[in-house]
């Protein structure tokens, strides 16, 4: 690892964070924004958001940092394995398949069949009706090949992007391979419905997908790790929802453990720094307390985000209990549309304890909706910013 | 008979409910009973075991698609004798929210709690459940909504129904990843429900 005083000062700030160092800065970020179309109408500067911005979902939050006074960017993200979807190569064709009225159907780059209102792709969450997974048959013949680690394609950027992640090194970046979580892959694959019933209707078909999942990960993560050493792997897992985990701890540890292990171990196997912390990161939403004990025993999980308060995530009081862990997110997104009183007793609340532990980073619990106003917004920085 | 197809329904066997329930009704014995002791009281066992997070979602699931495999088999008897459902819910995702699958855990649970459910789809406008309540007459209008931003409609579908003189002749349930029990109360809602199950719960404590 490149010694720290030659690291850049946000690296240093989050690499401190990951070390729960006690009383230091929050490092100051955000997760993202379904506020910025509304925003527009409210005064919230444009300029510095590129031209193809998506108003409605936007993530690229670092290049709001001089007006929301975030701190530069500390990771350096590897992809090409997924987010909320396999990634697949070649993806699905987009189409729309079918009009409805007042809706459409169309079937996305993931192969699922989605339902919007008519001529509308923003602004709202959409339905999905359909998912390209639902047997034996439509796995192999219309699924499987998509996630063949050995396609070429999936290479051909390879040197300009490892020549990045190697700058990015070089500034002490922490170098995350972020991939699609198992769960939240075998549900794009069959559906949040449909993969409930998949884990008694066809175990079988399912574990031939996660070991796909492996494969293809393990594949990949070796080609990255040709050039750099990874500092952390990114699990957007989503396996919670308001009053726990959706399966068992038994089903966790029969169809997504086994393949994150060896996940795991291969990538250690294969640093090029043996003495590297390899840091375990899972994001999901949802009321994720009671999955925490699991993933920490199982694959070493050192950091979690966004902590939902809807979903009764207190971040003071899962700090107590879970001294180890990294945590990300926590700040109510119904308070910060409240006002500036409400905001106030909520970051009096979290920051100081937070900031005495270490150890956090305070974001909304996920991304800002559109009913918190810029002007809410705004404050809610101010106060973090004094607080932290 | 009826232990053996309780058992069947917790387990989630489809196929030995489906059995069982033809086996008992061709033993003579009676339907309102087979279903009472055979398979209601077995989706509120399953209840009890998913709050005490014995259980989770997919066994829930199975449990109650094993109940209506018994069902499909045992409704003809309940019509002819009479045996009415417990309560009937008009169930919907409200207006500008395209999610269903909360909605639709919450209507297993009580259709496997005896109640009959008109499950109105999703993206429901306040007139739709105003007029569904007109149509079907039930004890319970249950709402879901998965966004901070849909979830004000659970409100003006109160006042909706409060406007052509309904509310009082329903109960209002209202649930869904943003709901909780403080909006229940601001938007006088007379059920708030955490989970599918506890929907069920709390809907036949009011009965």
């Amino acid at each position: 690892m490149v010694e720290r005083v030659d690291m850049c000062e946000a690296a240093r700030k989050l690499r401190d964070t990951y070390a729960i160092t006690p009383g230091i800065p929050f490092y100051k970020h955000e997760l993202g924004f379904y506020s910025l179309a509304e925003w527009k109408g409210q005064g919230m500067p444009q300029h510095m958001l590129p031209e193809d911005a998506d108003l409605y979902s936007f993530w690229d939050t670092h290049v709001l940092s001089e007006l929301f006074d975030y701190d530069p960017p500390a990771r350096h993200y590897l992809g090409q394995l997924g987010g909320c979807e396999g990634a697949f190569e070649p993806a699905f064709e987009v189409k729309v398949i079918e009009d409805r009225g007042k809706y459409e159907v169309e079937q996305d780059f993931a192969g699922r069949h989605v339902l919007y209102f008519k001529g509308r792709r923003q602004g709202f969450m959409p339905e999905y009706l359909d998912h390209p997974v639902k047997d034996r048959k439509t796995w192999i013949e219309d699924v499987k090949w998509r996630l063949d680690p050995h396609t070429p394609e999936r290479y051909v950027d390879l040197q300009e992007r490892m020549a990045r992640a190697k700058a990015a090194a070089a500034r002490g970046l922490i170098i995350t391979q972020n991939l699609v979580g198992g769960y939240m892959y075998l549900r794009s694959l069959i559906g949040p419905e449909h993969l409930l019933y998949a884990f008694y209707d066809m175990p079988d078909v399912l574990h031939d997908c996660m070991q796909a999942w492996l494969e293809l990960s393990d594949a990949v993560m070796a080609r990255h790790q040709e050039y750099v050493t990874i500092d952390e792997i990114r699990f957007d897992e989503d396996i919670c929802y308001k009053s726990g985990s959706l399966i068992s701890p038994d089903m966790i540890r029969e169809f997504l453990f086994p393949y994150y292990q060896q996940l795991i171990d291969n990538a250690k196997s294969r640093q090029l720094d043996q003495t590297r912390h390899l840091y375990i990161y899972v994001d999901t939403d949802g009321y994720a307390v009671p999955v925490i004990p699991l993933y920490q025993e199982a694959i070493g999980l050192d950091v979690m985000e966004p902590f939902e308060v809807a979903a009764n995530c207190d971040v003071v009081e899962i700090g107590r209990q879970f001294p180890n862990l990294v945590i990300i997110g926590g700040i109510d997104k119904r308070v910060l549309a409240k006002g500036k009183e409400a905001i106030d007793k909520h970051l009096e609340y979290i920051l100081p304890p937070m900031r005495e532990r270490g150890g956090y980073v305070p974001t909304c619990d996920h991304g800002v909706p559109p009913e918190v106003s810029y002007e809410n917004y705004l404050y809610y920085r101010k106060r973090c910013v004094e607080l932290g | 008979m009826l232990d053996a197809i309780y058992q069947s329904v917790i387990e989630g066997d489809a196929q030995r409910v489906s059995e069982g329930v033809q086996g008992a009704l061709e033993a003579g014995q009676d339907p309102g009973e087979i279903l009472n002791q055979g398979m209601i009281s077995a989706m509120a066992e399953v209840g009890r075991r998913f709050e005490a997070q014995e259980m989770f979602v997919p066994e829930m699931l199975i449990a109650a698609r094993a109940m209506k495999a018994g069902m499909a088999i045992l409704k003809p008897y309940l019509l002819e004798a009479d045996i009415e459902p417990v309560g009937r819910v008009v169930l919907a995702t409200v207006k500008g929210d395209l999610h269903d699958i909360g909605k639709n855990l919450v209507g297993m649970m009580l259709e496997g709690a005896g109640f009959e459910v008109v499950d109105l789809g999703v993206d429901v406008a306040p007139e739709g459940f105003v007029e569904a309540v007109q149509e079907h007459r039930p004890d319970f209008v249950g709402m879901s909504a998965l966004l901070t931003t849909t979830m004000p409609s659970m409100g003006t579908t109160v006042e909706a129904l409060e406007e052509a003189g309904l509310r009082e002749q329903v109960k209002v349930m209202v649930g869904g990843a943003p709901v909780t029990q403080q909006f229940a109360e601001e938007i006088g809602a007379d059920i708030y429900a955490p989970d599918a199950s506890s929907a069920a719960t709390r809907a036949k404590s009011l009965l």
